[in-house]
């Protein structure tokens, strides 16, 4: 039993092991009992979206909505995020608005932690560039850990570009943290020089199925065609996809995680994003339930408010 | 103008193997004699006594923003930061707006410079018109009225033809060529060191081979051409090799480092902080070692700062928006003293001559960087007992983004010489 004291979350390396535990432990109080708590009347929580995302976005202003909280949004675009003002001017002005709690995506590393450096209130970071995405983190251990009940020897294989990937880094942290087994596959010309301790690079898609429990595929980002990493999206899909074929060759107890929007026929064949193994829609019911936690945490931090978490 | 009398200081000049407590006489913009107690006569007096005089300081590299970005730098504002930090030369490059890239620009430098009345600033012109990497300059024109180099500094050329007739017309005009060498497409949109940190923090990495195999490029057109090039801010160890190859086959080939690439490494861009974003990007510690060695093994002839001044607010912009480029002409030596001399990683005469000699032999500089008779009266006075904490009481530049700030260091410039004349305190 501890006392919630975290006003900004930026990555899940910033959280113990205890944290993380009870941000999921709260997350599953409220889906299995609503929220039971004194709603944060008269909070305002301001959602900065940079980069084009209504899935999260929307999934943040559910989760906000939900624990009494009204919400501004901003995005790309939008008047209030103009040029020439840098991201610190425009968190000020949006601060002063009476803001008290900030949510950024944006495509620049380190993103959240400047806004954090800079506004009061509290800041939960959406995602930022390549560096991490600790609520899709949240989501995703909520979703194993309510699979499996628990990470220790619970092996999850993540597929596809690590490299570029907010998603992959933020899971090999947390999933390191609570104690699972963590291995990567994917092209060569995806993947990092190095990886964290302990994760282990598996030769191909069949190592990662004859290995895995939980079989994570990123997201191809088909936009980065600019420099194109990969030769086609057909090879793809035939060299690291979950094609028809090796769907009926899934075992009972593997599940298929994506974080979404799911590419069909590139990631995941056509039908399997849909088969009994895939918890993707449950990933994002999961999704408005952790952010519910993160955001209801930060914000009474952020006010003194003390949270017992554990 | 008086004699002026530097008195009792330990005389260091590389040059000459000199390490000696010793008097130190300048008259009429020259070094006239040194010697014990020397007479005073009507000359104006320095106490040196506990100090190191050495010859000014020469700096390859630096970007004083005028003209175009003024709110940044400007001649002056970089001259009075290039004082205050012990130089009395400074070469500054064309990336201004507009690009030096004619007489006029040239001229335009050497004004500037002499109405600031502070150190020598010499205008190192672009290569290419505009520095665009098409159309070569007019470098014969541009040295009769005062460029002392050619370079597209902050933008690599790109073309190994267009390089090759920048090496071979340079050597025609009597000018070195300062190259930036990076591989645009290797390095991608990368902004940090491709490694162990850039893999953790998902920050874009480049990978040093974007610098060395533009290294290696340059180095074998050199020595097609014939052509003087000097390698600028070389930061790999790969570099390093090729310049070291083609110096062994006597190709005209030398290489600068900067402060920041011997003093910090990579593992700064953990904070995310956008002080310590710079191109080329800091490396991991080993490489930061081996460009000492180089330095000492004297593969690497100078350390130039590469002192690039950006507006206070750019520190707010998000990582992938904030420039490249540290502030640091004016605590370079403190910092370097400090780092290496006082840690024993680097002897004083070392270090000296990669701010004095070893610049003005990269440029054929032969008035400067000694403290012979005869030579230019440009003394730097240093106290190495003294302490400051950098950006403590401000900074002379225009600009504050300077990765050494809030750090105590050791070594005062306690005064800055040129022609005889002092600049800089006294
Ligand atoms: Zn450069």
């Amino acid at each position: 039993m501890g006392k919630w004291k975290k006003k900004h979350l930026i990555d899940v390396t910033d959280l113990s092991e205890d944290e993380l535990s009870g941000v999921l432990d709260l997350a599953a109080e409220f889906k299995e009992k609503g929220f039971g708590r004194e709603p944060l009347k008269g909070m305002t929580v301001a959602n900065m979206f940079y980069e084009a995302s209504t899935r999260t976005a929307n999934s943040f202003a559910q989760a906000a909505r939900n624990i009494g909280c009204a919400t501004l949004n901003f995005s790309k675009g939008s008047s209030s995020v103009s040029k020439g003002e840098t991201l610190g001017d425009t968190a000020r002005v949006i601060e002063a608005m009476g803001v008290d709690g900030f949510v950024i995506r944006h495509s620049a590393p380190g993103a959240a932690k400047l806004i954090s450096a800079i506004v009061e209130g509290a800041v939960a970071n959406g995602g930022d560039g390549r560096h991490a995405h600790p609520t899709q983190c949240l989501l995703d251990l909520m979703t194993m850990r309510g699979n499996n009940g628990g990470f220790k020897g619970l092996k999850v294989a993540i597929i596809g570009d690590i490299l570029h990937s907010r998603v992959a880094r933020s899971l090999m942290a947390g999933l390191g943290k609570l104690g699972a087994e963590v291995a990567v596959a994917g092209p060569s010309t995806m993947m990092p020089g190095t990886l964290p301790d302990g994760v282990m690079r598996l030769g191909g898609i069949e190592e990662a199925m004859g290995w895995a429990k939980v079989l994570y595929f990123l997201r191809i980002q088909l936009e980065r065609q600019g420099r194109p990493l990969i030769a086609s999206l057909r090879e793809y899909h035939e060299t690291y996809g979950l094609t028809a074929e090796r769907m009926g060759s899934l075992k009972r107890e593997q599940l298929i995680m994506h974080p979404g929007p799911v590419n069909r026929g590139v990631e995941l064949a056509a039908r399997s994003a849909d088969c009994g193994a895939a918890r993707i829609l449950e990933q994002v019911a999961n999704g408005v339930y952790v952010r519910m936690a993160v955001l209801y945490l930060l914000l009474s931090a952020a006010k003194g408010r003390e949270v017992s978490i554990g | 103008m008086a004699d002026l009398l530097i008195k009792g200081g330990r005389v260091i000049d590389p040059v000459q193997g000199l390490d000696k407590v010793m008097d130190l006489r300048l008259g009429k913009g020259r070094v006239v004699e040194m010697g014990e107690r020397l007479a005073a006569g009507g000359a104006d007096v320095i106490d040196a006594a506990g100090c190191i005089v050495a010859p000014g300081f020469i700096d390859l590299h630096a970007h004083f923003r005028q003209p175009g970005h003024e709110d940044e730098e400007t001649i002056a504002s970089g001259a009075a930061a290039a004082v205050k930090g012990g130089y009395t030369t400074v070469c500054v490059m064309a990336n201004t707006d507009p690009a030096i890239d004619n007489e006029a620009g040239v001229e335009f430098v050497r004004k500037m410079a002499d109405a600031a009345g502070l150190c020598d600033v010499l205008p190192v012109a672009a290569a290419t018109l505009g520095r665009g990497g098409e159309q070569i300059t007019e470098m014969h024109r541009l040295r009769k009225h005062g460029a002392v180099a050619v370079s597209d500094d902050g933008a690599p050329v790109r073309n190994a033809a267009l390089m090759r007739t920048i090496l071979s017309y340079a050597a025609d005009a009597g000018l070195p060529v300062l190259d930036h060498a990076e591989d645009p497409e290797l390095a991608g949109d990368g902004i940090m060191n491709e490694g162990e940190v850039s893999d953790i923090t998902g920050i874009p990495g480049v990978p040093q081979e974007a610098e060395s195999v533009m290294v290696e490029r340059d180095a074998a057109l050199a020595g097609l051409t014939g052509g003087r090039l000097h390698v600028q801010h070389i930061s790999t160890g790969a570099s390093v090799d090729a310049v070291r190859r083609a110096r062994g086959k006597g190709w005209n080939v030398t290489a600068e480092v900067t402060p920041h690439h011997l003093l910090l490494d990579e593992r700064k861009l953990e904070t995310f902080d956008p002080v310590y974003k710079v191109n080329p990007p800091l490396r991991p510690a080993a490489v930061r070692a081996l460009l000492l060695e180089a330095l000492k093994e004297g593969v690497i002839s100078a350390i130039a700062t590469d002192h690039a001044p950006h507006r206070d607010e750019e520190k707010e912009l998000d990582l992938l928006e904030a420039p490249n480029g540290m502030a640091s002409i004016e605590c370079a030596f403190s910092v370097l003293y400090t780092g290496l001399v006082e840690e024993g990683r680097l002897g004083i005469g070392e270090l000296l001559a990669a701010l004095t000699s070893g610049p003005a032999g990269v440029l054929g500089l032969e008035d400067r960087g000694s403290l012979a008779a005869g030579k230019r009266g440009d003394v730097t006075v240093i106290d190495p007992a003294g302490t400051w904490v950098v950006g403590e009481g401000g900074y002379a530049s225009r600009s504050s983004n300077c990765p050494y700030a809030g750090m105590r260091v050791k070594g005062v410039v306690k005064a800055t010489v040129v022609r005889g004349r002092v600049v800089y305190g006294g």
